[in-house]
Order: structure tokens, then sequence, then C-alpha cells
């Protein structure tokens, strides 16, 4: 018997395996270009969790935003490793998640959307209006990450991918778990689910919580990795976009179609920037209108109707 | 206190809060009929800033001769978009229609960067400059004017809401869609005119702005967040509340610029702090009615 779970674990082994041997292969610019994927299969990775409650954040730029200068204010006090900085980053992002959550995730699914776009909005405001915590506008700098230099990336590369290896991980082990169903049924029906003792707001406060952890980290991971960080890189809108925009594209709800989405998605943008310059985002856009209409369950739910045909008995019993 | 002083900022304030009335109405509208959250809201107001921009440039047409215009085409466009994109997905999660929406703004945003550039423009025209002296405060001409195609404007669309059959078929979508439908009430063409209607008020705060201030591609992305801090203010739906709204973040952006120190800077986090707070003590709004 086929254990689709299983396939899907030994196949993203198999990926991560590969990509560990990757930096014996690959120049600086291509190392970074991966580096950068690692960093948005995180948040993409992390976007999607919150999905499985059907909340959607616009704003997933705020806790990357937080991470970042987590990192920059924390290190250039203190100038403790930045792991550490990168594990309280993430701790940081989830108390603002848990604060956001609490607040709107009791209402409709609007309201977590409009808050969460004003949350990164007022917070990169915060972050000018206060120089002398954040040194405003101007931007932070930090020290290269592994004393910089050829050798620095690829311990970047290795760490970048260890954090997402982390959060992959994390939301597979979810989707197994007894914490799924209760998520999912949050969505499917909350009156229902609140009627058979599963709090709504609770799972979806901590749904949003996980998914802001993992962002945080990345966050605080970047800034160190690209040592300069100012406000309106860390809370740039764009991140937010892709956050939703890759999931999508590699399918919602799934483990593995963030992970796709972030792949293609930082790598198609990459050449887009390169080539186009002005206005590359217009087929961010064209994407995922056509993604809604046309492919509302992404590249892995395109596959799933291709392999159907094979056990499409097993697979209704066990994936409802 | 220099009470000159404090007549002068509140005169701003309602000039600005009138202005932020003119888009929270369009939106309201369109929320409260359609249950659609509408973030391309903003960039009707940016096109109706470029089209009343090159009108005046190119071909020399008073703003306020583009006004009619301004509100054809973005009902016109307003229109279609419900039609072809909105409308298909109605009936879809929540969730697909915001996620649409964000995508329509990303390819209209983009569009006009590609066609106009990131560049910021002006115009000029000759009462630009003219300002009526009241007693001891001061109003520029340009907003003076901008502030009464806002009410005026917003008027007329309550008019419409109370006595025409659409609107108080609006009215009815807007109360209970299903017992509307029931009722006989085409929810289609509700939606679809509420669409259209909801754009072109956006395209005429639009030709306000484009008089008032800079113009560039991003500018809606400026105000539609404000927008839906004014909105959640007002409670979802309601015109009367959006009116209130507007209003009230209009003052407070004023009072804020003028009396904290580095207060512009600011100024800009007050909707997001007014936005929070409601959403904390009043989720449903100022003036929600069960």
């Amino acid at each position: 018997m086929l254990n689709r779970g299983y396939i899907q674990f030994l196949a993203l082994i198999l990926l991560l395996g590969s990509l560990a041997l990757l930096p014996l292969f690959l120049s600086q610019y291509s190392l970074h270009l991966m580096i950068l994927v690692m960093v948005f299969v995180v948040i993409s990775t992390s976007w999607n969790i919150l999905v499985w409650t059907h909340q959607i954040s616009l704003g997933h730029a705020a806790f990357f935003g937080i991470g970042a200068y987590t990192a920059a204010v924390v290190y250039n006090a203190w100038q403790l490793p930045p792991y550490f900085d990168m594990l309280l980053g993430g701790v940081l992002s989830s108390v603002g998640a848990v604060i956001i959550g609490v607040i709107c995730l009791r209402m409709a699914p609007w309201a977590l959307a409009i808050a969460t776009l004003a949350f990164a909005e007022a917070l990169k405001i915060l972050v000018i209006m206060l120089p002398g915590l954040t040194e405003g506008a101007e931007g932070v700098a930090l020290p290269p990450l592994y004393g910089g230099g050829e050798s620095a990336k690829v311990y970047a590369y290795y760490l970048v991918s260890g954090i997402a290896f982390l959060t992959v991980l994390t939301a597979f082990l979810l989707k197994r778990s007894r914490l799924y169903f209760a998520f999912t049924a949050v969505h499917d029906d909350q009156d229902a689910a609140s009627m058979l003792g599963i709090n709504p707001t609770k799972y979806k406060v901590m749904a949003f919580t996980i998914s802001a952890f993992f962002v945080g980290i990345v966050g605080s991971f970047y800034a160190h990795y690209i040592s300069y960080i100012d406000p309106h890189a860390a809370f740039n809108i764009h991140i937010s976009v892709e956050a939703q925009i890759m999931p999508l594209m590699g399918g919602l709800y799934t483990v593995a179609g963030p992970v796709v989405g972030a792949f293609i998605l930082t790598l198609l943008g990459e050449y887009l920037r390169i080539t186009v310059k002005t206005g590359y985002l217009i087929i961010y856009g064209i994407i995922l209108v056509l993604l809604i209409f046309y492919l509302p369950k992404g590249l892995v739910g395109l596959m799933e109707n291709w392999t159907r045909k094979e056990g499409r008995a097993l697979s209704s019993e066990k994936l409802r | 206190m220099d009470w000159a002083i404090f007549a002068q900022v509140i005169a701003n304030g309602i000039l600005t809060g009138g202005l932020y009335s003119l888009i929270a109405v369009g939106l309201t509208l369109i929320f409260g009929v359609m249950r659609v959250i509408n973030f391309m809201h903003g960039e009707t107001l940016m096109i109706g800033s470029y089209l009343t921009y090159f009108l005046f440039t190119l071909y020399g047409i008073d703003p306020f001769l583009s006004l009619p215009l301004a509100i054809f085409v973005l009902f016109s466009l307003g229109v279609g978009i419900q039609r072809f994109f909105i409308n298909p997905v109605i009936d879809a999660p929540h969730f697909n229609q915001i996620l649409l929406t964000f995508g329509l703004v990303l390819i209209i945003q983009n569009l006009a960067l590609i066609l106009f550039t990131g560049n910021y423009v002006s115009m000029t025209t000759s009462y630009s400059a003219v300002s009526l002296k009241l007693g001891p405060i001061r109003l520029g001409l340009a907003r003076l004017l901008g502030f009464v195609i806002a009410i005026a404007l917003t008027v007329m669309l309550s008019l419409i809401l109370k006595k025409t059959e659409w609107g108080k078929a609006v009215r009815a979508v807007t109360q209970d869609r299903e017992a509307a439908m029931l009722m006989g009430v085409n929810v289609d063409r509700v939606n679809n005119l509420a669409f259209g209607v909801g754009s072109a008020m956006g395209g005429a705060a639009g030709m306000v702005t484009s008089m008032i201030m800079y113009i560039f591609p991003l500018v809606g992305m400026l105000f539609i967040l404000k927008a839906f801090a004014i909105v959640v203010l007002g409670g979802f739906g309601s015109i009367a509340g959006a009116v209130v709204g507007s209003l009230i973040l209009g003052l407070t952006e004023s009072l804020v610029t003028n009396y904290l120190p580095n207060g512009s800077g600011w100024a800009e986090g007050v909707s997001f702090l007014i936005l929070i707070v409601i959403l904390i003590i009043r989720p449903k709004g100022l003036f929600y009615v069960e």
C-alpha cells in the first residue's frame, strides 16, 4: 500500500540531500539565489500554515521585519551570537502574532487580512519614527554573517536551508497531527467545531503564532546575511505579496506546494527583475489572477489530478 | 494656545476628511452589497488622477470638466471588472476574492508604472495658488472645491440609495442578500451597478486628489489603507459611518501633524492606530446597528 505522505517525505529528503551538495557546483551568485529561495520557502510555508484555518495574512512582511529589526537592534546593542538574535526574532514575531491574532481572529477573515496589512505599515512607520532605537529611515548596518567572503555564503546557505527544513518539517508533522484536524475543522464549520469543544480562536491564534515564528527567524537571518536593513526593505509589501502567491501557485493547503511555489517564483522573479526592470510585478498579478480562475489548487493539485487514477479509492478514503 | 492656528488645523482636517469620505464611501458601498474586500479600490483613484492630469496637461481641459468623464470611465471599468473578474468568483471563499482583487492591484499598478513611469507629477491650474480668507483661516480654493465635490457626490449617492428603485434594491441586498433575492431583486445587476458606482466614486476622488497633491502609480496604496481604517471605524457597509469616520481620521491627522513633535511622520500612523483600537473595542464599527 502506498502511503502518499511517506512518499512526499522521502522526496523531500532526497531533494534536501541534493540541495546539500549544491554549493559544490554553484557560483557565488547562484548560491545567493538559492539562499533567497530558502528564505522564501520559509515565508511561503509559514503563510500556508495559517491558511489551514482559512485565514489569510496580507502582511507577513510585518513578521519578517520584526525579525530583521530584532537582529539589528539586539546585535548592535550586545553582540550576542547571531543564532540568538534569530531565535529572539522568531519569539518576538510570535508575540506580535498573538496580539494581532487575539484581536482579529474572532472576527471574519477580512479583519485579519486588513489588520495584518495595517500592522506591517504601522511597524514601518514606528521604525522610521523612532530613530533613537532603530536609526530610522537610514537603516542599520550589521557585520557580515560568518565574517563575509566566499565560504561565508556556503555557511549561510546551510544555515538557511536548515531553517527551511525545520519549517517544512513542522508543517509536515503538523499536517499529520491531531492539531491539523482542529485547524481545518475551524475553517470547515466554525459552529460545529466549537460545539465539539474546539475553541476556534485558540487554534487560529496557534496557527498564526507558529506561522509568525519561522518568518521572524528568517527575517533575522536575512538582516544578518545582507548585513544591512532599512524599514522599506524589512516591511516591504512585496514580501507579503510573495507569501501569498507562492503557496497559491504550488498548491494551497499542501506541504509541498509552498516549497514548489517558492522555487519557481523566486527564480522567475529574479529573472524578470533583471530582464524587465520596470513593472515586472505585473507578471505576478497576471499569474495570481490566472491561478484563482483556472488553477485554484495550484501545481500540486494539478499533479494530483493526473495521478488520481491510481488509488482513487484509497486516497478518497484516507485524505478526507 | 493660539486659537487662530487651532481653527486653521480644524479646517484643514475637515477638508482632508471630505476627500477621504469620497474614497471610503465607494469602498463601503461595494463591501455592503457584495461582501467583497476590494483592494482594487485605491487603483480607481489612481486612474482617475492620471486621467485628469493628462487631460489637463495634453489638452488643457480643466479638472472640473473632466470630472464627469472620470466618473463615466471608472464606472464602466468597475462594471467591466465586476462582470468579468469578481462575479465568476462571487461564491468562492472570501479568501479567493481578496487574493483576486490583490492580483488586479498588481496588474493595474505595474501597468501604470510601465506607462507613466514612477515619477511624481503634479499640475498647476490657474486657481492652484488662490486661497480664500475666512476670518483667521485660509482655505486653498482647489481643496475647498474638492471638498464641495466630495460632499455633493456623497449626498447624491445617499439620495439615490433612498429614493430610487435601484437604491432600495441596494439597501435590501446589503441587509439580507437571500431575502432580497427571494423578493425578486436581481442581485447580479445590483452587484454590477454597485461596483460601478463605487469605482466611479473612487475615480472622482482621483480627480480631487490630482488637484491638491502629487500623483504617482502607487498613490492608490497610500489611500486604500486609510480607506479601510475608515470603513472599519464607521462600520462595514455604512455610508453615514464612512463619512463620520473620514472626518474623524482627517481631524485626528491634522491635529497630530500640528501638535506633536515630528507630527507629519506620526500622522501617517494615525489610521492604523484607529483601526487597531476600533477592532479591539468595537469590532463592528461605530455605527453598526443589528
